[in-house]
């Protein structure tokens, strides 16, 4: 094969599969520690390990909503953390059915001479970190790489060393038995219409699998986590149905079937918008030889942050809120989505945070 | 968009789509004069034109056969031919629904510094070119790039070179009208094992598909036409089930769904190797985004030339044996070949050692 065979093979192509079950997706919950202090100062809470603990275990222990989900990602320190009770995360995730996943990346930096490009950082003993993370329970890895679009964005430099970085990163994990998500986020930011994005996302998606293809990565083995394709968020919005359209093309023309799941990011997506528009996308009567589902962060939880506030006796507000978006996505990734999800408090508001960085 | 939208895009996607219908594919009767010379004397028959035709004549007009062919590929002379009526080709293809194309490369030449291996040729003047098949009613293009497997090869070099090389015949094919079939050769010649095919066809068609993106290539309007995955000629052969295992894999890791179809080359084999081959991918119970097919040129023609023997009064027996190639192939698009239309010289092999069209 051009791929490689490691003795993880078998077991990659299956939880890749599963990942990839029709009516579930990705809670992306790896929020790092300086990003979900932001999270929790918008609702007043003090960023401590403990507050983090909880916000974790009010996601993963609401009632009916881990059936809806087929992985969870997280940021270290969670991987390691417990409820209350004391029964580790990783448990109460396997008991419910979920993959856990792990954020393997260590950010991104600068790439020199262009004009605020970026590269993404974290392939130092990134193997032995994997091992680590692949005996705590995790089955799973996620690096996101990130683009933008300018008037000469995103050069060749940019996708050359993002796509290489990817594959790197990608055969790693597949080495140590975790599937990788490969995500090349193309930043929405911009004044740019729908048909640029489809052209970058293009372009972008092209060169990311000619570099897994050099890298011998096996593509069962894998997830594909990409932007919708959509007009740059100084533009006016289209309906759904338009951006399912150039989304799933850009997909046609560029992701071999081999790839059995792609989990799209939400941007700065409101929840509903993220919804709708994957609904529409799975309404689509086209070739679709991978399912399409969700691997999202803030389009999952924003209602629930709100509902919570910090407070334990808002538990039960906050874990309808985010059984109501599990439902709602669940629905969208069968393309039964009716539109009529209970809107929790900030479910259509937009989430996009200008160059936002995790 | 990154794919090129010209004003033949429409156009290109329908014949595109339209070639890759379910239960029909492809006769590859492309052959140059001086390939087609050697067809010829293996049957003691002449080279010269009128035979050249005859052979051609035969084909198109079997009873029923074009009904099982959505494209016949012509060689440039063939494109402007008659029936001895006096119809041309062309009107007799397009009155039975078969797309006529065209070959459009002028052979392979040598890289140099490599051990043998080669670069396509027939970039001059190719736009124009085009633009004459289009107005004779051809509509879609062919051009073969070839590689080979060998301990050092293909190299980066011929892989990036071919690739190039097809990209840019596809984008000017789509400039003037022509869906562009994309064929990376990759032949049998040599000792390796199935794994190593794999894995090679996997890397060109990898780059393929690169080089087709970054020239701006519509995928919807392009097919493909690409070796099976086979063990090295000097290796046993293996069941077509296991064939079909590692054609598939390697097409479903490297061929975006956009493409609408994927018609395979014969290469050495013989005509019921082929078929059953084909028939077996499609019995494959995996998801495939594009049909699969065939572009046959030996593996439909074999048994025909040698049951014609050159002789006007083999033409009925020729054509029934040129029918039932047709028949048993689009059988095999639907996964539904029983196998039995071998007689003795279905059965034969086609491999010929390093391989010059």
């Amino acid at each position: 094969m051009s791929c490689f065979t490691s003795k993880y093979a078998d077991e990659l192509a299956k939880n890749a599969a599963y990942i990839g079950t029709p009516g579930k997706g990705i809670l992306a919950a790896d929020e790092s520690t300086g990003t979900i202090g932001k999270r929790l100062s918008s609702i007043n809470v003090e960023n401590v390990e403990e507050n983090r603990r909880a916000l974790r275990e009010l996601l993963f222990t609401a009632p009916g909503a881990l059936q809806y989900l087929s992985g969870v990602i997280l940021f270290e320190e969670t991987l390691y953390q417990k409820t209350a009770a004391g029964k580790p995360f990783v448990d109460v995730l396997k008991e419910g059915g979920v993959l856990p996943g792990i954020k393997v990346d260590k950010g991104t930096v600068e790439l020199n001479g262009t004009n605020g490009e970026t590269f993404t950082q974290g392939l130092d003993g990134l193997a032995q970190r994997c091992q680590k993370y692949y005996e705590a329970g995790a089955r799973f890895a996620k690096w996101r790489a990130v683009l933008k679009i300018g008037a000469n964005e995103p050069t060749e430099l940019a996708i050359q060393e993002n796509a290489n970085g990817l594959a790197m990163y990608a055969a790693i994990c597949q080495q140590c038995g975790l599937v990788p998500i490969v995500e090349p986020e193309i930043l929405v930011d911009g004044s740019h219409d729908i048909k640029k994005c489809a052209d970058v996302t293009e372009r972008v998606l092209a060169a990311c699998y000619k570099s897994l293809n050099d890298h011998h990565v096996m593509l069962e083995g894998t997830l594909l986590k990409p932007n919708m394709v959509t007009p740059g968020s100084e533009s006016p919005k289209v309906a759904p149905e338009v951006i399912a359209e150039y989304t799933v093309r850009a997909l046609q023309r560029t992701v071999p079937a081999a790839v059995p799941a792609i989990v799209f990011l939400s941007g700065g997506q409101s929840e509903e918008e993220a919804t709708l528009n994957l609904n529409a996308m799975n309404k689509l009567q086209t070739k679709k030889p991978w399912s399409l589902s969700f691997s999202f962060g803030r389009a999952l939880q924003q209602s629930t942050l709100k509902a919570w506030a910090g407070k334990e006796e808002n538990l039960k507000k906050a874990q309808d809120a985010l059984l109501v978006r599990c439902k709602a996505n669940s629905e969208a990734t069968l393309g039964t989505y009716k539109g009529d999800a209970k809107l929790g408090e900030g479910a259509a508001e937009s989430l996009h945070v200008s160059n936002y960085k995790y | 968009m990154s794919a090129f939208v010209g004003k033949y895009a429409e156009e290109l996607i329908k014949n595109a789509k339209y070639i890759a219908t379910p239960g029909k594919g492809i006769l590859a009767a492309d052959e140059s004069t001086g390939t087609i010379g050697k067809r010829l004397s293996s049957i003691s028959v002449e080279n010269i034109e009128s035979n050249r035709q005859a052979l051609r004549q035969l084909l198109f007009t079997s009873p029923n056969a074009l009904s099982y062919l959505s494209g016949v590929i012509l060689f440039e002379e063939t494109l402007y031919q008659k029936t001895s009526d006096g119809k041309p080709f062309v009107e007799v293809l397009e009155e039975n629904n078969v797309i006529p194309g065209v070959k459009v490369d002028k052979g392979t030449v040598e890289i140099a510094g490599t051990n043998g291996e080669t670069t396509t040729q027939g970039f001059d003047s190719l736009g124009a070119r085009c633009q004459q098949y289009y107005k004779a009613g051809a509509r879609f293009a062919k051009w073969r790039s070839v590689l080979k497997i060998g301990p050092n090869d293909p190299s980066e070099l011929s892989i990036q070179q071919n690739a190039q090389g097809l990209a840019r015949y596809a984008i000017i094919c789509q400039e003037n009208g022509l869906v562009p079939i994309v064929e990376p050769e990759v032949l049998t010649d040599g000792p390796h094992d199935i794994q190593k095919c794999a894995a090679v066809t996997e890397t060109v068609l990898a780059a393929v598909y690169k080089a087709l993106n970054e020239h701006h290539v519509l995928l919807e309007g392009t097919l493909l036409k690409p070796n099976m995955v086979t063990p090295g000629s000097d290796n046993p052969k293996v069941a077509p089930e296991l064939v079909a295992q590692y054609t598939v894999t390697a097409l479903r890791r490297t061929v975006p769904p956009a493409v609408p179809g994927i018609v395979f080359l014969s290469g050495g084999q013989s005509e019921e190797e082929a078929t059953l081959n084909l028939d077996a991918m499609n019995k494959l119970q995996v998801l495939k985004p594009w049909t699969l097919s065939f572009s046959f040129g030996r593996a439909l023609q074999q048994s025909t030339l040698k049951t014609w023997g050159g002789k006007k009064e083999n033409v009925g027996k020729a054509q029934e044996a040129f029918l039932s190639r047709c028949k048993a192939n689009s059988e095999a698009t639907l996964g539904k070949y029983g196998g039995g239309s071998a007689g003795g010289l279905a059965s034969e092999s086609l491999f010929v050692k390093g391989y010059k069209y």
